[in-house]
């Protein structure tokens, strides 16, 4: 086998399939229109279904009078809060972290208040999206509207209406007495902050404030449900993971999750924002009420509206150095915009303000704030960006101050291996040195800027995670290889684990084929996110191959008359190494093919919940020139930089390189939630919420750091998720550099930068 | 004697600030957070929700863990990814 136990033992060179860039499986089905995403998928006697949605951002529900929508012809089920099971306040696991049960059922459906704009207050089923959509004007809802809050600052306020009444600060002392909007405090702190930055040489300091932004996935959020007459169910479903959505919608229900199974189906994008539920217990109940197999679909509008952004957040940050650049103090405050429901990402957010630099005294806190909006979701590196942006702003500044070059002072104080990482425990093999010494040594670092041009830099990290999954491996009687996972495929994990199986088994990489398992076809798998499916997922299917492998080579024994010590598994065959055989080889497919000989056919399955990842660093040189009469900034130069631990597929990684980056660009210059006065969202819809496209950037370049991780057989880190850490603050940076003014809000839209040139003089 | 070492939230919110815990005869991690279930009731659901652990440095999946006398086990956040 090519997967050493001892990470030290092998180099690039070794690999045969590792490192390739073969073409992705699901590529032809994906580009031709063949793939089966949530909206498309059709079962037989399947009904549509339509939500009515809430018009206030804060009321109180009085009365629901749905009777004039029962009774309109073809309307086949009505479903509101009441046709919900009672939940009590229950914290259940819910992917890598925990979740209130309570709040995960109010996100589905309002329970006697409405919390947002968009929320759902009831659901029709009918022959027709039409009638379904004409029943659900025909319910008749009275509201006690309540004032609302949007910003951090006005939740906060004295007198803020309070959005979940009875909900107590959590993280402060004295405990307070009053409710808040305020959710949580999280503070980590190390020394003293306050007397190193009152006795540093430079300090620099900052306000700053992003808006709340959402993923963009393509697709919109949809599902088929169908609740049998026996109690079971099926769940049809596009996103992150089957598994956890399953579990959710049944807890959500209170029914026994093994009698209910999730298929997944193919996912137009998620970027954290299909971690949760939205639509299926609804469609469920409508489907228990009317019989019949139900599909709800959520409208773009319904997406903005309703389903989870990434926070908005409010920065005070100060940083301090001595002359020469090192660090000496951090102090660095944040309160996370995190919509209706608690849970922003504050965690996080800390850890990344702590994570890349040895400073000796710091103060990091992050408060989690309730707003009316809909609740905050997982956003790539959630609750990441928005402190990275704050904090390599002012890293920026500090340079600036000091008049040292922006790399340098990044290289001075870098978190090395064996460095204490922000939790206090040793960082392992990290690559974050590396990653700045080639960004300095690139070529982009140097090159000559035009007019109106700047250059910025910034560097980040990401704690990145592993956690449980399950892979079986199984061969066909010719030796062709079936890889079963429960990690939906949102980056490419179908060829990077087609990859690693292959490398594993020594076959070519056309030989193995990788499905994506329901429920109830495999065990569990956690969600695909967190950047851990590559090394999770990865990691189980190798043990499952090296299985594989080893009942491959017992068998070969036999077949050659020896002890399975004589033979070897090499070049995806079992080499004979002595008796009257020595020397012949038995291939996969000549012992597969004779499965029957033996106590079985060939496979083999694994489950692992490795936590022994390593963080991402990145580092992204921006390139933007301001155009001083219209305040529009272009992109024209762009490198991403990470330690990627070992890229399987570089296509894929450099595509998630490139993907991170161009979302973190659309978040600098274009993105934010816009609301009105009664807190409606004005822009819902990609025409005026304005994401990047191609036309509008340059070519992302990348540079690949391999730095192994040594606790996976092939050295793989976590990557999805770094990318998008540092765009905000490099972008920020290369604006400050070509206007000399320092943006403290994002986006920088070409108004907000106008002004400030004008302002500026 | 096994240390448990509880990072923020659970020491505020659950041991008056203690940060530093020696459990006496804590033969695994489980074994621990029992210990600590008793002096703080509650400990234990929220610490199976939420909590990553590390003994001695090193994250672990792995509650049934066999601990050594001096063995160090840390109590921080879970952190979710998108």
């Amino acid at each position: 086998m090519n997967a050493p136990e001892n990470q030290k033992a092998f180099s690039t060179s070794q690999f045969k399939v590792i490192g390739t860039r073969p073409v992705r499986p699901d590529g032809v089905d994906k580009v031709t229109g063949k793939a089966i995403y949530g909206p498309d998928f059709v079962t037989a006697g399947m009904i549509p279904g339509a939500i009515l949605r809430s018009p206030h951002a804060h009321a109180r529900i009085i009365k629901i009078d749905t009777s004039k929508a029962e009774a309109l012809p073809g309307v086949k089920a009505v479903v509101t809060s009441q046709d919900f099971p009672g939940q009590e306040s229950k914290i259940v696991a819910a992917g890598e972290t925990s979740s209130n049960l309570q709040h995960i059922a109010a996100t589905c459906m309002a329970h006697g208040k409405v919390l947002y704009i968009g929320h759902a207050v009831a659901a029709v089923a009918a022959t027709t999206r039409e009638i379904a959509e004409a029943a659900c004007a025909l319910i008749a809802v009275d509201y006690e509207v309540l004032p609302h809050v949007i910003e951090v600052e006005d939740a906060l306020a004295e007198g803020a209406p309070i959005l979940h009444e009875g909900m107590i600060t959590k993280g402060v002392e004295p405990v307070p007495t009053k409710p808040s909007n305020a959710v949580m405090c999280f503070t980590m702190a190390n020394g003293d902050a306050d007397a190193a930055i009152a006795g540093a040489a430079v300090t620099a300091s900052g306000h700053y404030k992003t808006a709340p932004v959402h993923q963009g996935y393509i697709e919109p959020h949809a599902c088929v449900a169908s609740w049998n007459a026996d109690g079971q169910g099926q769940l049809w479903i596009s996103s992150q993971g089957a598994f956890d959505i399953r579990n959710m919608t049944a807890g959500v229900l209170h029914m026994p999750i093994g009698d209910l199974r999730a298929y997944p189906l193919e996912i137009g994008g998620g970027f954290g924002g299909k971690t949760g539920i939205y639509l299926e217990p609804v469609a469920m109940l409508l489907s228990r009420k009317s019989g019949r197999p139900v599909r709800l679909t959520m409208s773009r509008e319904d997406v903005f509206n309703a389903s989870g952004p990434a926070p908005g957040i409010v920065v005070d940050v100060t940083i301090a150095a001595a002359a020469d650049g090192t660090l000496l103090g951090l102090k660095l405050e944040f309160w996370s915009q995190a919509g209706a429901f608690p849970g922003s990402g504050v965690h996080s957010g800390v850890m990344t303000a702590l994570g890349a630099y040895r400073i000796a005294d710091s103060h990091v806190c992050g408060w989690d704030v309730v707003s009316n909006f809909a609740g905050t979701k997982a956003y790539r590196a959630p609750g990441a960006p928005q402190v990275a942006f704050a904090l390599e702003s002012c890293m920026d500044d500090l340079a600036r101050k000091l008049g040292m070059d922006a790399i340098d002072l990044r290289l001075k104080n870098a978190v090395v291996p064996g460095d204490p990482g922000p939790t206090r425990m040793p960082h392992g093999e990290i690559g974050y040195v590396e990653c700045l010494e080639a960004a300095k040594a690139h070529p982009h670092w140097s090159a000559p800027l035009g007019p109106n041009q700047g250059r910025g830099v910034a560097g980040a990290f990401w704690g990145n995670y592993g956690g449980p999954s399950t892979a079986s491996v199984a061969l066909a009687s010719d030796g062709s290889v079936q890889v079963t996972t429960g990690s939906p495929d949102i980056g490419g994990s179908r060829a990077s684990m087609a990859i690693m199986a292959a490398e594993t088994l020594q076959v070519p990489y056309a030989s193995v084929r990788v499905a994506i398992a329901d429920t109830g076809s495999i065990g569990y798998s956690m969600l695909t996110g967190g950047s851990r499916v590559t090394f999770a997922t990865g990691k189980a299917v190798i043990e499952a191959a090296r299985k594989v492998a080893a009942i491959l080579m017992e068998r070969a024994a036999s077949l050659f008359g020896v002890e399975p010590d004589a033979v070897e598994w090499r070049d995806g065959a079992a080499h004979c190494l002595a008796g009257e055989r020595a020397g012949e080889a038995l291939s996969i497919g000549a012992i597969s093919a004779k499965a029957g000989l033996f106590s079985g056919p060939v496979s083999a399955e694994a489950s692992v919940n490795p936590l022994d990842y390593l963080p991402g660093f990145t580092v992204q040189i921006c390139d933007a020139e301001v155009d001083p009469e219209t305040g529009h900034t272009s992109i024209i130069r762009y490198t991403a930089i990470q330690d990627v631990g070992r890229a399987i597929h570089p296509d894929y990684v450099e595509g998630q390189l490139q993907g991170g980056a161009v979302q973190g660009i659309g978040w600098a210059l274009n993105e934010a939630y816009v609301f009105d006065k009664d807190g409606r969202v004005e822009n819902p819809g990609f025409l005026d919420y304005r994401m990047p496209v191609c036309s509008d950037l340059p070519m992302i370049d990348t540079v690949l750091i391999e730095k192994p991780n040594p606790a996976h057989p092939y050295g793989v880190k976590g990557v999805g998720e770094s990318p998008i850490v540092t765009p905000l603050a490099a972008v920020a940076n290369a604006v400050r550099d070509a206007t000399g003014v320092r943006f403290h809000d994002l986006p920088l839209s070409p108004d907000r930068v106008w002004s400030a040139l004008q302002a500026a003089g | 004697m096994p240390k448990a070492i509880l990072l923020p939230p659970f020491a505020a919110q659950w041991f008056a600030g203690r940060e530093e815990i020696i459990v006496p005869d804590a033969a695994s991690v489980f074994a621990l957070v029992r210990a600590l279930d008793a002096q703080a009731p509650g400990f234990s659901d929220k610490a199976e929700c939420g909590a990553a652990v590390a003994v001695n440095g090193h994250a672990t999946a792995d509650w049934s863990k066999r601990l050594k006398d001096a063995d160090e086990v840390l109590f921080v956040p879970k952190i979710a990814g998108g």
